[in-house]
């Protein structure tokens, strides 16, 4: 009797107040921002690793850049290719200098070089016959490579 | 084309994240052990808020205000919890945490203290609220035309008539709405349906 006593007063009182979409826990819980808390905190967690990261890969490459010496001439090797990929610098080099420089580099040699004197600045990764055709192009001139 | 010798190097790093498994709770007593993650109290939240608001509810009369209540004592308690003190007694603790919050709102209106109004914490008044929860969720599962006609016969006080006329179908048909509803929300309130499970702790 007792029980049936608190299911009618449970049953009165709730039908006297229900109003649907109340007490959502899952609206609640975002409402509260709990999840989000801790969810912030990863992500400042995160966004401070990547920003370590950023700093030290910042100083490796500021340790690590390559000189800026004029006229250097560095060589790296592409691997996909069977072309030999040479890097090379001038800072207002005659073109004899440049043409000089491209022959020892590259191992060959060049023909129909210009008397004329030009002064070049270029900083060029590539092959020797793809140089001087660039050369050519911009100078106007008809320099080859001796086969 | 000035070829960047950078230097490629990759760094692990990792974000300790808060993978906690979920823990067994005692069916109904609310026990839960003293360390808790913030998904074993999501969990208990969200069981655990509709009673809590309805209880609220008995005390402040809206739902708006028991809502609040009720969100302030779990942020609240989350907060204790993550500065190392131990609740032994999770339920209970937030039960009175809501008690007397809402009471403190109610005599602040009013000016006078109600404390004595409103029953200590008990287990029967947990019981009750569990209850009112299953009762007010059993209504919300009703099917909705269902539910409309048993609200309008039993909270809005219509006449069968009345609601025949208003939803245009036969009174025939709203009391067969009205039995089914019955039929449905006693079958809620079984002794089978009392039982509260939770997931298993690891």
């Amino acid at each position: 009797m007792q029980d049936k006593e608190r299911t009618d007063s449970s049953f009165g009182f709730v039908v006297r107040h229900y109003k649907p979409d109340s007490f959502s826990p899952s609206k609640a819980w975002k409402k509260i921002g709990l999840s989000r808390h801790n969810w912030m905190r990863l992500h400042y967690a995160a966004a401070l690793a990547i920003g370590i990261i950023m700093a030290a890969s910042a100083t490796l490459f500021i340790v690590n850049r390559p000189t800026t010496d004029k006229n250097e001439i560095s060589e790296t090797t592409e691997q996909q290719t069977s072309k030999t990929v040479k890097k090379i610098e001038f800072t207002d080099a005659s073109l004899l200098e440049v043409i000089k420089s491209i022959e020892a580099c590259y191992g060959v040699s060049i023909d129909n070089v210009p008397e004329e004197e030009y002064r070049l600045t270029l900083s060029y990764e590539g092959t020797a016959e793809d140089l001087i055709a660039t050369i050519n192009e911009i100078l106007g001139t008809q320099m080859s490579i001796k086969k | 084309m000035f070829y960047n010798n950078v230097f490629k190097h990759s760094v692990d790093y990792s974000v300790c994240t808060n993978q906690c498994n979920v823990l067994s709770l005692r069916k109904l007593s609310g026990y839960i052990p003293m360390k808790i993650s913030l998904r074993q109290f999501e969990l208990f939240f969200k069981t655990s808020y509709m009673p809590l608001g309805i209880y609220a509810m008995r005390i402040l009369g809206t739902i708006e205000e028991s809502e609040d209540t009720v969100q302030e004592a779990f942020l609240k308690t989350w907060e204790i919890l993550e500065s190392g003190t131990e609740i032994s007694n999770l339920k209970a603790y937030l039960y009175r945490t809501v008690r007397n919050e809402a009471i403190r709102r109610v005599s602040s209106k009013q000016n006078f203290s109600h404390t004595d109004e409103y029953p200590e914490i008990t287990d029967e008044v947990i019981d009750t609220a569990e209850r009112d929860a299953r009762l007010w969720n059993a209504i919300d599962r009703l099917p909705t035309r269902c539910r409309e006609v048993f609200l309008m016969s039993k909270r809005d006080g219509l006449k069968n008539s009345e609601i025949a006329e208003e939803l245009g179908i036969s009174i025939k048909t709203v009391e067969n709405q009205i039995t089914k509803a019955f039929h449905l929300l006693r079958e809620s309130l079984s002794p089978d349906r009392g039982k509260v499970f939770f997931l298993p702790f690891l």
